[in-house]
Parts: C-alpha cells; sequence; structure tokens
C-alpha cells in the first residue's frame, strides 16, 4: 500500500473512531507522562547530588587506613601522624593515565592544632581542641572569593615582608610567621576555604547546642574576611616533637566544594611547610590523599580501578552509594510507569480487537478492491502507531507541566537548604525522544494482535455472510 | 483480454474444482467437480437455488478464497501459482467485483467510494484524471451530480449502481457480480440488470453473473446452472 493510501486511511479512521482512539490514547498518555516525570526527577535529582553535592567527575583517592589506636598514639606522642602516605611516584603513575585530567595531591596536617575565633559572626569566639585542616593546591579552588588563595609566606621569597618577632610588630590583619630557627616576617593571613558540609553540621548541631545563632550559607559568604586564631603545633593531644608551637593568623576567603568536609583547606604550600616543621621532612614529601580529575565522567570506575593497582581507594563512596540508591529508586519509578503502558497496551489490544471484529465487512471488501493481507496488518498498526505517538507526545507535555508546578511548590513550600536547586527535573531530549519511542512500542505491541487477525480475515467468508 | 502469449483464450478456466467445508464426518462438498471457461467478452449468468454453493463459486473465481481443488486460470495465468500479493493486484487491477449487499463505505461520500480502489494501485496514480473518471462513471451509472452524497442518502438500486460504478473505475476486464439485484425490487432489479447488458455490449466486458433470479440469467449469452454444487445444465441464452 502506497504511504499516502496509509495516511489516508489512518486519518479517516481518527475522525470516525475518535472517542475509542482518544480513550486508548488516554492509558498511553498516562503511562508516557509518568515514566517521563519519574525519570525527569531523577535525573534532576541525580544532577545535583552527583554534580554539585557529590560530583562524579572527580575522586579523592586515599592509602588504606593503618591502625587507629597506633595513629593516635604516635599524634599524642608528637611524632605526627603514621598515616600510610601517597608517594610522588603514586601520582605520577596517575598523571599518566589516559582517563585522568589532572591530580591534586592533597596534605592532612601532621601535627596537633586547635582553633579560635568566629566572634564577628556569631557574636562571640567559637573554640575547638582540635582543629581538622588539610592543605591542597590552589589550582583545585580556582577563583573563590576576592582573596588570593596562596602561602602568604611565598611573598616573601622576593624579601618584600617585612621582618618581626612578634605579631605586634605588625600591622594588622597581618601577623608574624615565625617558624622554629628562622627569622619571622609580617605576612597577611592563611588564606583558607571551608565546605558547605560544615555549614549543615553547625546549624543542625553545634549551633542548637550551645546557642549559636544559625549561619547559613548566605551568612557563611560575610564570613569572608573573617579572621581567626590557630594554634598549631600542640593541642589537647599533646605537642609536637620538633617546631615552635605558636599562634597563626588564618581567614576565610571562601565557600568550596574542594574543600575538606569538617575542617579548614589551606594552601598546600603552608601545610607542607608545618608539616616538616613538625613532623620532619618526610611529612612534606607524600600525600594523605589525591583529588584525581577524571577526563570523562563515565571513566570514574577506570580511574578507580588503577587506583586499586597502587594500593589507593576512594575516600568517599557516597557519590558510588547515592548513585546506586537512586538507580534502584529510579528503576523502580519507571517500572511503575511500565506497567501503566502494559495495561494501556492491553487496552489497546481490546479496542483494536474490537475494530477488527467491526470492520471484517470493510477488511473484506478491500481485499476484494486490491488490498494484501499485510496492507491490512500494516493499516491498523500504523492506526496504533499514530494513536501511541499521539499520546506519547501528550505526555511528555503534561509531565512537563507537572514538572513545572512541583518546581514551583518546591521553591515555594520546601525551606531552603544547601544545594537548593532551581529545578529538581532534567529532561534530556534523549529521554522525551525515548518516551515517544515506548508509546509507540507499547501502542504497537498491544495492535499486533488484532492487526494479524485483520491481515487473517477470510474476505470470501465475511463477504458471504453478510450478503 | 487474456495474456498474450499464454495461449489462452479463456478469461476464466476452471478444472474440476471442489471446496469442502469442516473435515471428517462433518465434512460438507460446497462445490463439487465444477469446470466451466469464460471467454473474452462472454456474459455468463450462474444459476441455482440457494446454498447450491453459487457463491462460493464465484468467491474461488474472484481469487478471494484459495482454500480448494483443482485449477483455476485467469487471464492464462495460473492462480495456484501466484502468492496474496499477485492475487491482490490481479483483483485490483483487472477484476471488478459488485456484491449483492453493495459493501458500500457509509463513511465517505459518493465520490470516494467509486475511488476506493485507487487505494491499493501500487504505482503512483493521477489522481485528478481519476477523481474525472469517477465522475463520468457516476454520471454513466446514473448517478451523475451526486459525488458528494453520502451512500446513506442513495436508494438500494442506486447503492448497487454506486458499487458498479466502484467496479469498473479501474476498467477490470473481467466483472464478478454475486446476486447484484438480490436485494432490490423487480423493477429496480430490471434498471441494474439493464445496465449490465448496456455495459457488456458497449465496452465488451467479460461478465459472470451469480444469481438466482431469471431476468438477469435470461439477459447473460450463456447460463450454467448448479445443484447442490454440481454443474447439472450448461446452455446458451
Amino acid at each position: 500500500m502506497r504511504l499516502s493510501s496509509l495516511r489516508k486511511l489512518v486519518l479517516r479512521d481518527l475522525v470516525r473512531v475518535r472517542g475509542a482512539l482518544v480513550t486508548s490514547g488516554f492509558g498511553i498518555m498516562a503511562g508516557t507522562a509518568a515514566l517521563v516525570f519519574f525519570l525527569a526527577l531523577g535525573l534532576g535529582v541525580r544532577t545535583v547530588l552527583l554534580g554539585e553535592v557529590f560530583p562524579i567527575d572527580q575522586v579523592e583517592l586515599e592509602p588504606p587506613k593503618g591502625s587507629s589506636f597506633g595513629q593516635l598514639a604516635s599524634f599524642a606522642l608528637g611524632g605526627g601522624s603514621s598515616a600510610p602516605r601517597i608517594e610522588l611516584d603514586d601520582i605520577e603513575k596517575l598523571e599518566a593515565s589516559p582517563y585522568v585530567a589532572a591530580v591534586y595531591p592533597k596534605l592532612q596536617f601532621s601535627f596537633p592544632a586547635s582553633a579560635r575565633g568566629g566572634k564577628q559572626l556569631l557574636g562571640r569566639d567559637l573554640n575547638t581542641g582540635e582543629m581538622i585542616a588539610d592543605g591542597i593546591d590552589p589550582e583545585l579552588v580556582g577563583d573563590v572569593g576576592e582573596l588570593p588563595f596562596r602561602d602568604p609566606l611565598a611573598a616573601c621569597d622576593d624579601g618584600g615582608c617585612q621582618t618581626c618577632t612578634s605579631t605586634k610588630e605588625c600591622t594588622a590583619p597581618q601577623y608574624c610567621e615565625a617558624p622554629q630557627n628562622e627569622k619571622g616576617f609580617c605576612v597577611d593571613p592563611v588564606p583558607a576555604v571551608v565546605s558547605r558540609y560544615i555549614i549543615e553540621l553547625f546549624d543542625k548541631s553545634i549551633a542548637p547546642a550551645h546557642g549559636y545563632p544559625q549561619i547559613g550559607e548566605k551568612l557563611l559568604e560575610r564570613a569572608e574576611g573573617m579572621i581567626f586564631k590557630m594554634w598549631i603545633g600542640e593541642s589537647y593531644l599533646g605537642q609536637a616533637k620538633t617546631g615552635t608551637p605558636r599562634w597563626v593568623h588564618t581567614r576565610v576567603v571562601g565557600i568550596s566544594d574542594r574543600a575538606i568536609d569538617i575542617g579548614i583547606t589551606l594552601p598546600i604550600d603552608t601545610v607542607r611547610r608545618w608539616n616538616v616543621e613538625f613532623s620532619g621532612a618526610k611529612a612534606g614529601e607524600a600525600y594523605s590523599s589525591v583529588m584525581v580529575q577524571v577526563a570523562e565522567k563515565d571513566k570514574v570506575g577506570q580511574v578507580v580501578e588503577l587506583a586499586d593497582e597502587l594500593g589507593l581507594k576512594p575516600k568517599d563512596t557516597r557519590a558510588r552509594d547515592v548513585s546506586v540508591l537512586l538507580s534502584g529508586v529510579m528503576g523502580l519509578l519507571a517500572l511503575v510507569a511500565g506497567i501503566i503502558l502494559l495495561v494501556s497496551a492491553s487496552n489497546i489490544a481490546y479496542t483494536f480487537r474490537v475494530l477488527v471484529n467491526d470492520r471484517r465487512r470493510e477488511i473484506a471488501l478491500y481485499r476484494a478492491l486490491g488490498a494484501t493481507g499485510g496492507d491490512m496488518m500494516k493499516w491498523l498498526l500504523a492506526l496504533a502507531l499514530t494513536v501511541g505517538m499521539a499520546g506519547g507526545a501528550v505526555g511528555v507535555l503534561v509531565a512537563w507541566l507537572l514538572s513545572l508546578g512541583a518546581d514551583r511548590m518546591g521553591a515555594t513550600k520546601l525551606p531552603d537548604f544547601p544545594f537548593k536547586p532551581d529545578t529538581f527535573f532534567d529532561f534530556p531530549p534523549w529521554l522525551m525522544l525515548g518516551a515517544l519511542a515506548f508509546a509507540a512500542l507499547f501502542s504497537l505491541l498491544g495492535a499486533l494482535g488484532p492487526a494479524r487477525r485483520a491481515g487473517k480475515v477470510d474476505p470470501a467468508a465475511a463477504l458471504a455472510s453478510l450478503q | 483480454m487474456v495474456d498474450p502469449g499464454s495461449g489462452e483464450a479463456s478469461v476464466v478456466r476452471a478444472t474440476e474444482i471442489v471446496k469442502r467445508y469442516g473435515d471428517g464426518k462433518a465434512t460438507k462438498v460446497a462445490v463439487d467437480q465444477v469446470s466451466l471457461d469464460v471467454d473474452d467478452g462472454d456474459f455468463l449468468a450462474i444459476v441455482g437455488p440457494s446454498g447450491c454453493g453459487k457463491s462460493t463459486l464465484l468467491g474461488i473465481l474472484g481469487c478471494l478464497d484459495r482454500s480448494f481443488e483443482g485449477s483455476l486460470s485467469l487471464f492464462g495465468r495460473d492462480v495456484r501459482a501466484m502468492n496474496d500479493a499477485q492475487l491482490a493486484g490481479l483483483r485490483g487491477s483487472r477484476i471488478g467485483f459488485v456484491f449483492q449487499a453493495f459493501h458500500l463505505l457509509g463513511h465517505v461520500d459518493a465520490r470516494d467510494n467509486v475511488l476506493a480502489p485507487v487505494l491499493f494501485v501500487r504505482e503512483r496514480p493521477d489522481e485528478k484524471k481519476l477523481r474525472a473518471r469517477a465522475d463520468a462513471l457516476l454520471e454513466e451509472v446514473g448517478l451523475g451530480g451526486r459525488g458528494d452524497d453520502m451512500p446513506s442518502t442513495f436508494s438500494g438500486g442506486e447503492r448497487q449502481r454506486l458499487a458498479v460504478a466502484r467496479a469498473l473505475l479501474l476498467e477490470p476486464e473481467l466483472l464478478l457480480c454475486d446476486e447484484p439485484t438480490g436485494n432490490l425490487d423487480l423493477a429496480t432489479g430490471r434498471s441494474v440488470t439493464e445496465l449490465f447488458l448496456r455495459l457488456h455490449e458497449e465496452r465488451g466486458l467479460t461478465i459472470v453473473a451469480v444469481t438466482h433470479e431469471e431476468q438477469l440469467a435470461e439477459a447473460a449469452s450463456r447460463t450454467i446452472r448448479l445443484s447442490a454444487g454440481r454443474v447439472v445444465d450448461g446452455k446458451e441464452s
């Protein structure tokens, strides 16, 4: 049958039996809308969780942890952290991998430290018994805030810094950085970045317990420039074997998702310098973890495999866990939508079975006029396809409209929370095309049986029985 | 017209056609060893009482029923050697059908009913030319100017004329009619019979008509009488 004839037959049927076809198409519409809505929601949440909260284009690798007791004891006795380290060799091997775009080593404090500050923001100073901090490559932080993220002592290499023996000799906000056995320099406070996680922890746990006001991310941006002091080389856990315990000044320069979750992140050169001072030369030659930027998002697995060969493992498996959980939930919701589509397919099967029964005479006439059995099948299937595509298109539109409503409700009814997105949905083109394809497929599946029956109508018997 | 080179003069050559229904003890023989030839330009009437197998035989002759025994050739071609697509093409281009119940399409107008065979023509047709032909055929069968009317507005006789116009659209060589006046009153049936006669005489159309009505049988040039599926008499009119 020519395409023009097929089109003519289908268009005539769309008018003739529009009631029954609309009813059949409604099921397809509902199933498609559910499928698209749930998958778009899952993809949108996935984009936020795995794009911002747990970025999947990077993975932090660390060596397997040693004995916790041994590490604590070593730390307390001032021997620095005895945790396993990542050598330069391992970093070079990672950098050489085609799946790796960049490697940024991280260095944790290998000495005890505590901190005090925050009065500007909290009304009174916050004291920490132990300060957790690490150092990262400034390139990993990128442009954060307006203040530079680099070791302040580097500015003194060309002799541009005032010498000092105490902070009183320096002009605020500079302080006197005076390592053991070295002359001191008046330098800017060490820049630090913090993570969004720390806000969540502070607001949900610390602030209520201690009567501090909640910060929230917007208020934390006001903390940029806030200076607090760190006592390095000594804390409640003990004192470092070497080096001069002293106050250093640190200034929050911004928020970064590359910052350590709980603690502060400083320029790696500063941390290396302090590690060497308080824990010896070796503490500056190896790293506590490395942040690996993956060349392509779907190559994280290969990078993890390479890391495994080097004896390293991902530090945070939350991204993988979240990804698995999300996939499971999305799969379940897609199954529900699939069931709706299946039910609508059986509805289409019933409608078309009735249609074929009612049209036996017409089918037989067409056979007498020159139609083949295959032509009759094509006619029915084309009709089903048209109903399916129309239902699918409406379903995609309905899903999109529902998502607008859901986003609006989310914006107005849900309280602010970290990473709260503007939209919870993601509608990539493949999702909509795929949904249309599924709608068409289920319609065709439903109509297949009746279409085959139409092709097998005995024209002689049908025409004779109706004489 | 018989295919040149086929060596056949017959438009239809049926040899010992047998049609059975059911199996085992419940087998019913609807057509029993029927042989007939229809030459180019013939007007053959197949007559017999109701249930004698006339319509069944016509269905076989028109390639609507392929489950039969015996041999059948149409236009010099063995029907059994043809597949579904070839038979459909044969029906669409060379055979026209007229049925007792008219079998018109109630959802389209008269012109589109006449044009229905075009839906299944394999080559791209000249739509304009065919529309003009449809209007001309409506004129010829006495329905001129009613191309936009729906079949439901036609009388029984008019509906049958419309069916005849449809059967003639693609200029078939063989017209198969199954009780074409069966649902019509005497006067209307007569006018339809006259229409067939006119078509036969003016166009030289080969017609095979199944009927139990004497006036149509008398109009034919040859008659074959069936009884219980067997030919009992065949004569020239």
